[in-house]
């Protein structure tokens, strides 16, 4: 007798994920400079609604982001994949260490950049790779934001699991 | 048949997270790096001439080291931190004056294309480097 995960795609998951990136590109959109993100100011047309909206959410816009950005993607990951405890810690964990390491990239920004491929440049999206890391900001609070984030993530993970093992004999 | 389904699946399943994977990785990238400090307004500034913030120099033989101090037959790298709103700076113009104090060229303008310009506040690494000729001394560089 061997045990196996359903077939499935956990939809609750995957949808609070992207609801969390939706809220998260709010911040970008409405609270933030154009001339500051890369996807904003690089588009052929004006999506920005800075100083059009009135700012949304205040002082916690400088770290939602870095709290969004780890959960939705656990979340949609994990909900992709539809596995258990040990899989769900195992995605968490992974974020959590892909986030961490580009906000410390930005501590260490001169090492970053060198190890930055120079064929990145000219490539949409990858090309803002150096000035991701030269110009950001590295931020303790970012880094917390970044692990409560995790937290949160694998909570809600536990709570929305439905996956029921099914017996293969 | 329905193993075949579920190997389509399984297939499509390992696509959507390569996928987003890769969206996660493009999308820290792609929401940062602007620069800060500029804003102020929602419309970006065209037409707004590009503004050198600071230049660093570097000889070949160690491109991690900032220095002024060459030899005759050195290559000079240069590393230009540049503020454009617009994203067109397209070339970067260098005079050479000697002595330093000097107020008319002794060499140039030298022009030199610039890669493409990712965002506002951009530094160019990637510009071809200069060779020292000399004559011995300090000079100056004026860049544009």
């Amino acid at each position: 007798m061997k045990t196996a995960t359903s077939n499935k795609i956990n939809t609750v998951q995957v949808l609070i994920g992207i609801a969390g990136l939706l809220v998260g590109s709010l911040v970008y959109l409405v609270d933030r400079p154009p001339d500051q993100t890369y996807f904003i100011y690089n588009g052929s047309i004006n999506i920005s609604l800075y100083n059009t909206l009135p700012n949304l959410f205040g002082l916690i816009g400088n770290t939602l982001p870095a709290f969004i950005h780890v959960f939705s993607f656990i979340l949609i990951t994990a909900g992709l994949i539809f596995c258990q405890k040990r899989g769900y810690l195992i995605i968490c964990l992974s974020w959590f260490l892909v986030d961490c390491a580009f906000e410390l990239g930005q501590k260490f920004d001169t090492w970053s950049s060198r190890i930055t491929p120079d064929w990145f440049a000219g490539i949409p999206f990858l090309e803002n790779t150096k000035n991701y890391f030269l110009q950001g900001t590295f931020d303790f609070i970012d880094l917390a934001a970044i692990a409560f984030g995790t937290l949160i993530a694998y909570f809600v993970l536990l709570t929305t699991n439905k996956s029921k093992r099914r017996e293969i004999s | 048949m329905n193993k075949a389904r579920n190997g389509f699946i399984k297939n499509l399943r390992y696509l959507c997270l390569t996928g987003v994977v890769a969206l996660g990785f493009i999308t820290i990238v792609a929401t940062g790096g602007g620069g800060g400090g500029g804003g102020g307004g929602g419309e970006v500034d065209l037409g707004t001439g590009p503004k050198i913030n600071n230049v660093q120099l570097f000889n070949e033989d160690d491109l991690y080291t900032p220095t002024l101090i060459f030899d005759i037959g050195d290559r000079v790298y240069f590393a230009v931190h540049a503020m454009d709103p617009d994203l067109d700076c397209e070339t970067l113009y260098i005079n050479q004056y000697y002595p330093q104090d000097s107020t008319t060229p002794y060499y140039g303008p030298d022009y030199f294309s610039l890669p493409s310009q990712p965002a506002p506040d951009t530094i160019f690494y990637n510009i071809e480097p200069i060779t020292v000729a000399g004559p011995a001394g300090t000079g100056g560089l004026n860049f544009k």
